[in-house]
């Protein structure tokens, strides 16, 4: 023996049991950590690589800069990048969209990558030269191809007021390069096309002419305090100064949010990232729990060994670093191993969990999307990886330090008396004392077993009630995901979408004639904005509107196959052949809405009542309220405001137009759905801005999501379900062991096998009763919270009996077995070798 | 026999008494003389258990646990216990082992008093030729032979 150190290592071998428990322990919560610590760093590189290409790789643009201006900042050593374009002008594609032409200076498209993925050719290099996406080309209707000219008619404004007057102009453009669509820009209105430098020079009039300037500064920290001494030093004026508060938020500097900003849906990210976290603490906690538990208990076991050391001259320091070592080795064994298991299930855990919530909020389309990125940023993390074998360390560490005080405290005579004493000297605090009949020796006996020591038992218990609150609550969740599983029904097997020019009559028509369709639902929508006194513009009603600013006035047109599959049951045959007629039609009242505590009033009309729409009187043949049953396009989801739904055939007459925005397809039988995607992919060719989705993939994928997060759910009850197992296997253990000389005591004066086992069995089977208890009330709550928080109002559920019943047989069935298990080598010990034992 | 005949056999017709007394930490003087009648789901014997506890002297020390009370009566509680059941021999290991000599002296005084007016067969372990003295017979383990003062045994 070469140091007092390798005196960890041989208590590490000498006491199995306890070693192999603390390594479990070790192991489990490292792959948690590790899984989270995996997923949160794959999260932070998605947010950043979704922001960089929402918004560019910038952290603020300066807008409507001169020329010398531009300069000035351009030169600022603080400045680490800077990208210069001139705005161009922008030209109507339709009602909804335009496309903004920009020309870029040199390397000023770098910033951009996705918007600047080429199909075909190159980006502009020179004057006059553009690259427009294809989405732009397809509204523009250009059938020519890269060399061939394009004219746009385009539209030069400044902002606020430098000038009152747009400037106007048509120009010739030679089309360089087609860039891939980018439907980013379709939130705020625009597609973004490029010019070469010099055009705007060559088209548009001086005073026309100001500069953007994207800017990356090169100190993060001091970021704001730049941007503002820029400002005040060159005069700027607030509403030029563009902050990307994406990529600011994704990359955490600090910037002075503008109120009056829209800000993104990015709010996944951090809402992933706590739940990780908190995951991970639980975890830690458990395991700190038992390592605490089992080293305490292990050190107490020990505690003449130490007093043994101290009386020969040992340190409180060198004891200290005895324990510690100990936990450091199997630490050193552990968490390589955790580490290793939670990184390969990290990529799935973090699918799993992504995929139970809307892509937007990870700033993604859709769920493929997701996938992608996942995929390409799950690489690498070394550094997220080492942070969570640290933390993992670290709680083991903490988690340990009780015990290695307890050992390092230990003086030589405390330490002596531990040997030597022949267990009638253990002192118990007992405050009641009974002196009314037992009737049953052995439950009697158990119950004042379980206050022997009561950190012991309240830690044991507590681990247990982490375990089963964390199964009926996970249990409730998954219980709601099943009935929202059994709720997706859809009108269709496919949504078809344009809400920019929307389809014609002709391509419904073009639809339904298709072979493989045996029917299409169809739907038109038009939105009317307020105007100043709250009322719909550009429409006549005699509707009394409550002048609530945030309701939108909106009529929706359904064809005869729509309103068959929708309102078939809802409405009388009568009734129903007065919608598709045009005499009458359905109503959905908005949702009350309180503006800053403000009750502004809601519209509300009654059923039966007649109301009158662009000259045309019509009978409100039902009236929907509340927020089920609402009219959307797709699942582009609510917009507040009264809905009028009427037939196809009066739409035109009230809106003015007959598009439709959503085709809904239902196929026939045995249809290859291949052969009409290909028909709808030349649908989107035909018509620009136009997607569909198809149900039977988003079903398969929503069920795979549900598969993958109960697969999670479970590992996770099992992975918490284990650790409180390990405590309970470690208390019966240690209590079986610390209680040997009084096993062999009540052996001596006449106690049998049965009735050892029956005590012991008590006492396990009051650990699992008192946290089956504790815990299911605990699973209840977090139920009830976890609901609360989905509808946004506290409301009492039904207990959830059936996982609160399993939970408590479980628990209780663990308790025994971890009960009976060493019980059975301990029956088999004699008596005086009982008595004899040394712990 | 089988261990459930065994268990009763010892705490119906045996009393132990060992020198480190092992008296359950955890239950009061009271309920550790009674954990043989408890065991065996027997109703216990006030009378008697007042007139053990009388006999010993431990009458105001009964709802005292192990650690309240001193070696010798921790002792007296363990001879309790062994009497309790009203076996037909108690075997006692070194009863006064660990105990100071007047408290010794005590304890052996208690149990020939038991013996003469119980009339009980006691079978005391002892390395203490004081206590030997006090024996009806005397049994000599030497070198691992077994034999009686003045006999030898085979």
């Amino acid at each position: 023996m070469r140091s007092y150190h390798v005196l960890a290592w041989r208590e590490i071998m000498g006491q199995k049991v306890v070693s192999v428990l603390i390594l479990t322990a070790v192991i489990l919560s490292t792959v948690m950590t590790t899984a989270v610590g995996q997923s949160v760093g794959v999260l932070a590189a998605m947010r950043r690589q979704q922001a960089a290409a929402i918004g560019g790789e910038r952290y603020v643009s300066l807008v409507q800069l001169t020329g010398d201006q531009a300069r000035i900042v351009e030169e600022d050593a603080r400045i680490s990048y800077t990208g210069r374009s001139v705005q161009l002008g922008s030209y109507d594609l339709n009602d909804l969209l335009k496309l903004n032409l920009e020309e870029y200076w040199g390397d000023g498209l770098s910033a951009y990558p996705s918007y600047t993925k080429l199909v075909r050719g190159r980006l502009p290099e020179k004057p006059m030269e553009v690259a427009l996406p294809e989405d732009a080309l397809q509204f523009l209707g250009f059938a020519g191809d890269i060399g061939d000219t394009i004219p746009l008619s385009l539209s030069k404004a400044l902002r606020h007021g430098i000038e009152i007057e747009a400037y106007d102009y048509e120009a010739d453009f030679v089309l360089t390069g087609i860039t891939q669509s980018n439907y980013l820009g379709y939130t705020y209105g625009y597609i973004r096309g490029f010019a070469g430098e010099g055009t705007a020079a060559a088209l548009l009039p001086q005073k026309y002419i100001y500069y953007n300037l994207d800017i990356r500064t090169a100190d993060q920290r001091h970021f704001q305090a730049l941007i503002d001494d820029l400002s005040g030093s060159l005069g700027l004026h607030e509403l030029d100064i563009l902050y990307n508060y994406p990529y600011l938020n994704a990359l955490g500097i600090q910037y002075r949010a503008d109120e009056g900003s829209v800000m993104l849906d990015d709010e996944g990210f951090p809402f992933v990232i706590l739940a990780g976290v908190l995951a991970a603490v639980l975890i830690l906690l458990a395991a700190g729990l038992v390592i605490y538990n089992i080293l305490k208990i292990a050190v107490a076991r020990r505690i003449g060994q130490y007093g043994v050391l101290r009386a020969v001259g040992a340190e409180r320091g060198q004891l200290y670093r005895i324990v510690a070592k100990e936990v450091l080795m199997l630490c050193l064994c552990g968490i390589p191993i955790g580490m290793f298991c939670g990184r390969l299930s990290a990529k799935g855990i973090l699918g799993a969990v992504l995929y139970q919530l809307p892509p937007g909020m990870f700033l993604a389309s859709d769920m493929e999307q997701l996938q992608v990125l996942i995929a390409e940023n799950s690489g690498g993390k070394w550094g997220y990886l080492f942070i969570s074998g640290f933390v993992t360390l670290l709680f083991a560490f903490l988690a340990a330090a009780p015990a290695a005080r307890y050992a390092a405290k230990t003086t030589p005579v405390t330490a002596m008396h531990g040997i030597t004493s022949g267990g009638a000297c253990d002192k118990i605090s007992r405050r009641r004392r009974r002196t009314r009949r037992v009737r049953s020796f052995e439950r009697y006996y158990a119950a004042l077993n379980m206050r022997r020591n009561k950190s012991r038992t309240v830690i044991t218990i507590l681990s247990l009630v982490m375990s089963i609150t964390v199964f009926v609550a996970l249990q409730g969740y998954l219980s709601l995901l099943s009935v929202a599983g059994a709720e997706t029904e859809h009108l269709g097997d496919y949504s078809v979408i344009n809400e920019y020019a929307g389809f014609s009559p002709e391509e419904l028509r073009r639809m339904e004639a298709d072979p493989n369709v045996a029917a299409v639902a169809a739907q038109q929508v038009t939105l009317y904005e307020p105007d100043e006194q709250y009322a719909p513009a550009g429409i006549e009603t005699d509707i009394d509107f409550a002048g609530n600013p945030v309701e939108r006035f909106q009529i929706y047109g359904v064809n005869d196959c729509w309103a068959d599959r929708c309102f078939e049951g809802q409405l009388t045959e009568e009734q129903l052949a007065a919608l598709k007629a045009g005499e009458g039609c359905v109503v959905r009242n908005p949702l009350p809405i309180n503006i800053e505590g403000i009750d502004a009033g809601t519209t509300c009309v009654e059923e039966g009542a007649t109301i009158t729409v662009a000259g045309k009187a019509l009978q409100v043949l039902m009236a929907l309220n509340g927020y089920d049953g609402y009219f959307s396009i797709g699942n582009n989801g609510f917009c507040n405001g009264l809905q009028v739904l009427v037939s196809d055939r009066l739409y035109p007459e009230l809106t003015g137009t007959d598009v439709y925005a959503e085709f809904r397809p239902i196929l026939r039988a045995d249809v290859d759905r291949e052969v009409f995607d290909r028909t709808l992919d030349s649908l989107c060719a035909r018509a620009a801005g136009t997607t569909w989705v198809s149900y039977e993939d988003t079903d398969r994928q929503l069920a795979e999501s549900e598969m993958q997060i109960r697969l999670l759910a479970w590992g996770l009850i099992l992975l918490i379900g284990l650790i409180g197992i390990l405590n309970i296997v470690n208390t019966v253990y240690t209590n079986i062991h610390t209680r040997m000389a009084e096993i062999g005591t009540q052996r001596a004066v006449g106690m049998s096998v049965g009735s050892l086992y029956r005590t012991f069995l008590w006492e396990g089977a009051c650990y699992g009763i008192y946290a089956s208890v504790i815990g299911s009330a605990a699973g209840y709550l977090c139920t009830v919270l976890v609901r609360s928080a989905g509808s946004g109002a506290f409301q009492l559920t039904a207990p959830p009996l059936p996982a609160m019943a399993q939970a408590s047989i479980l628990s209780v069935a663990a308790c025994l077995l971890a009960s009976a298990v060493p019980l059975r080598q301990i029956a088999k010990r004699s008596i005086v070798e009982s008595i004899e034992w040394r712990n | 026999m089988n261990d459930r005949e065994l268990s009763a056999f010892r705490r119906r017709r045996i009393g132990f008494v060992f020198q480190q007394f092992h008296l359950l930490p955890v239950l009061t003087a009271r309920e550790n003389i009674l954990m043989p009648l408890l065991l065996d789901r027997k109703k216990e014997d006030r009378a008697y258990l007042g007139e053990l506890a009388e006999l010993l002297g431990i009458s105001d020390r009964l709802t005292h646990l192990p650690h309240e009370l001193s070696g010798g009566q921790q002792q007296r509680v363990a001879i309790a216990r062994a009497l309790i059941a009203r076996p037909d021999i108690i075997f006692a290991d070194e009863p006064t082992g660990n105990l100071d000599s007047k408290s010794g002296g005590e304890v052996m005084r208690l149990l020939s008093e038991i013996r003469r007016r119980m009339k009980k067969t006691l079978v005391v372990i002892t390395h203490d030729s004081q206590i030997a003295q006090m024996a009806d017979r005397r049994f000599v383990i030497m070198d691992g032979m077994l034999s009686e003062e003045g006999v030898t045994i085979r």
